[in-house]
């Protein structure tokens, strides 16, 4: 039940959530995102709370409302999410992750790419 | 009924005694409607002399409109658009299940037997049951069934999830985000399980020894409090900074502030978000100072 | 909600919560009697028996005296409790949470209790009378006696009889209104020791004003009340023995109902008394006292 954290505001971390859902296509581009209503019973959170993650998304430009029909996925989002994504990855947490291979020693030849099956 | 305004309760300068002691000390508030508040508060703070007065139960001093009513002079009429839960569960013993709700249906004008059924389909309460062979986790959720069931624009209720287990409690807020967050009714819930609850709350009330500590939306307090982790060695700057509370987070030394910390501090550790938990903590706790002026 | 539709169900809820001590007291006598009745099977008619149409409606007044008046013994034992039942099981918050107010609780708690459960009684005794007083005369006289008994007679002045008794019922509830409501409010404020305290203050305060002051005020009184009620409910004007006496058993019954009639047109004149009124207004002030104690209990 409780599974939200003390690392931002809850309706950020339910943005978050929807945003990587968004990024692996659900829903899809141009399609309706669920009801607030759905929302707020599958996540347990109060409606309001769920009207400010998807104003936040709405902010980062990944959804827009329809008038008389709902909130829908912005064509290009997924696109510009993973840009986004990818963005920080590269300026961040890459550069860390960076420090902490030389720090134990490890190069590119010792890391595999491929998942194991 | 007159309420032309969007507000569900008013409180004005309220104050309620009981002989001498002072249970509720001149609250002023006012709850719209769609919201769910979270009543908070240690034992005798007044969360149920406050609730009570709410509900008519008890009058006070000030002024107190429930719905547009004054809850102890109009009583019988605002009961009729309105539902609570008193502190115990406290059905009667004797009735069968099926019994409560022939006798709701006659009492309570928007009490619908057949939303109760339906509600009562998902627990393992039957109609033959009589509420005595009833547990006491099965007989709050036959309670929470039937005050489910009126179709009531003001839901009270005190500790309702009190001795229910955990399938159950989740169930109960399902129900709540499913049936009751239409943006037309507003719940007040007074609780112990402030972690399970904070994400389906509105909006949080904290009384602390009768006075209102805090009123916030969820929305306010996001912006309003900061919590720092921050490592031993700053301490002592962190203790100059006066926050509300130090305390320890998953290990770490912590300190809540009620707005931006100094921007020294910042470099010195990390924001957090304080939980519901951390800052009824800070509020409702007397700070070291006053008690050994006392 | 309508007032009426909430009050019957606040009726609604006395019955399923005492139904079953109800029938219970209602059926004990009439079960014992059913029980006894294949003994002793060389039993017979006394000499001076009535007919056997006299001696069924003679069941039917056995019966109805018997059963109500156990019932409403009981019920006058219990209306002490009653007064503290839902703050002692603690469902009294429940209660509340529903728009019944406390005026309307009690009135209806009161109401079953007092007067429409006894007067059931009384219609359950009538039955089971008539029932057992035709076994008795099948028992003493043979089948055959059930052919020499006027069932319509019968029936319909067991009908008036239990109009009259019904009628004394609703009476003889505001005689003793004052009794019983204060043995209530007495209960209410000092719990188990309400009705000890009330009895002995009576005893006490009886005698020292009849001893000491000369003044036997709290006997009359009471002895007022309890006249009232008996007189109100069977027999206002004593006249029921002159009706016996002139009559004989044939015109009995072609009489009896309209004596009945008259007989309760003099209970109803006898209403019209500083006792009764005097007493209504005490039980209304130790209503009110009930309903005050309730209040407080949350």
């Amino acid at each position: 039940m409780q599974n939200w954290n003390q690392t931002a505001p809850i309706y950020q971390q339910l943005a978050d959530r929807l945003a990587v859902q968004l990024l692996d296509g659900d829903p899809p581009e141009g399609e309706a995102m669920p009801s607030v209503r759905a929302l707020a019973s599958r996540y347990l959170i109060n409606p309001l709370t769920v009207s400010r993650a998807i104003q936040a998304l709405s902010d980062m430009g990944l959804v827009e409302t329809r008038r008389g029909m709902g909130i829908y996925v912005r064509p290009g989002a997924r696109e510009a999410l993973l840009k986004s994504e990818r963005e920080q990855f590269l300026h961040e947490e890459w550069p860390a992750l960076r420090e902490r291979l030389a720090r134990l020693g490890l190069s590119a030849k010792d890391l595999t790419w491929e998942s194991q099956q | 009924m007159n309420n032309d305004n969007n507000n569900l309760i008013e409180a004005s300068g309220f104050t309620l005694r009981y002989g001498r002691k002072t249970a509720v000390d001149n609250l002023t508030f006012h709850v719209p409607k769609g919201r769910v508040v979270g009543l908070l508060g240690h034992n005798g703070a007044g969360k149920t002399s406050l609730m009570k007065a709410m509900v008519g139960l008890h009058g006070g001093t000030g002024s107190l409109k429930v719905l547009g009513l004054d809850p102890m002079a109009q009583r019988a009429e605002l009961l009729e658009s309105m539902s609570y839960i008193p502190d115990v569960a406290v059905l009667p013993r004797w009735a069968r299940v099926h019994e409560l709700i022939t006798l709701m249906s006659g009492l309570q004008p928007k009490f619908s037997a057949e939303r109760a059924r339906k509600l009562l389909k998902r627990t393992s309460v039957t109609e033959n049951d009589k509420v005595k062979s009833l547990s006491k986790g099965m007989v709050t959720q036959l309670h929470l069934a039937l005050i489910a069931a009126i179709d009531s624009k003001l839901m009270i209720l005190d500790e309702p999830t009190l001795g229910l287990d955990v399938m159950s409690r989740k169930s109960f807020y399902e129900m709540l985000i499913d049936e009751w967050c239409d943006g037309e009714r507003s719940v007040i819930i007074s609780t112990h399980q402030v972690e399970e609850i904070e994400s389906l709350l509105s909006d949080v009330m904290m009384l602390d020894e009768g006075k209102l500590v805090l009123n916030l939306s969820l929305e306010e307090m996001d912006s309003r409090f900061v919590a720092l982790a921050h490592d031993p060695a700053a301490a002592d700057a962190v203790a100059d900074a006066h926050p509300l509370l130090r305390y320890r987070q998953q290990g770490r030394p912590a300190a809540l502030f009620d707005g931006a910390p100094p921007a020294h501090l910042d470099g010195l550790g990390q924001r957090f978000r304080p939980s519901l938990v951390d800052l009824f903590m800070a509020l409702t706790r007397k700070p070291e100072m006053q008690r050994q002026q006392a | 909600m309508t007032t009426t539709k909430r009050f019957s169900t606040l009726m609604q809820r006395e019955w399923m919560q005492h139904r079953i001590g109800w029938l219970v007291v209602m059926a004990i006598m009439p079960v014992l009697m059913l029980c006894a009745l294949p003994f002793d099977n060389a039993a017979k008619l006394p000499p001076h028996a009535p007919p056997p149409t006299i001696f069924a409606l003679l069941g039917v007044a056995i019966g109805m005296l018997v059963v109500w008046g156990l019932s409403w013994a009981v019920a006058m034992f219990q209306m002490p409790g009653l007064a503290r039942r839902d703050q002692q099981d603690r469902s009294i918050e429940f209660w509340m949470s529903l728009p019944a107010s406390h005026t309307e609780s009690v009135a209806a708690t009161v109401l079953m209790h007092a007067l429409l459960i006894p007067m059931l009684a009384l219609a359950v005794g009538a039955a089971a009378g008539l029932v057992l007083g035709a076994g008795v005369l099948v028992k003493l006289t043979g089948i055959g006696a059930l052919g020499s008994v006027s069932w319509g007679a019968v029936l319909s002045a067991g009908l008036v009889g239990l109009l009259r008794l019904s009628f004394g019922m609703l009476l003889l509830t505001l005689w003793m209104a004052p009794l019983f409501m204060l043995l209530m409010a007495a209960s209410a404020w000092l719990k188990r020791w309400g009705t000890p305290v009330f009895i002995g203050a009576i005893i006490i305060i009886g005698n020292v004003l009849d001893k000491f002051y000369d003044n036997p005020i709290v006997w009359r009184l009471m002895s007022a009340q309890f006249e009232g009620g008996r007189k109100a409910m069977f027999d206002a004007a004593n006249t029921l023995k002159n009706l016996k006496d002139e009559s004989g058993f044939d015109n009995f019954l072609s009489q009896f109902p309209g004596w009945a009639l008259q007989d309760a047109g003099a209970a109803v004149q006898q209403l019209a008394s500083p006792h009764l009124v005097g007493g209504l207004v005490v039980a209304a002030g130790c209503f009110a006292l009930v309903i005050l104690n309730r209040k407080r209990a949350t």
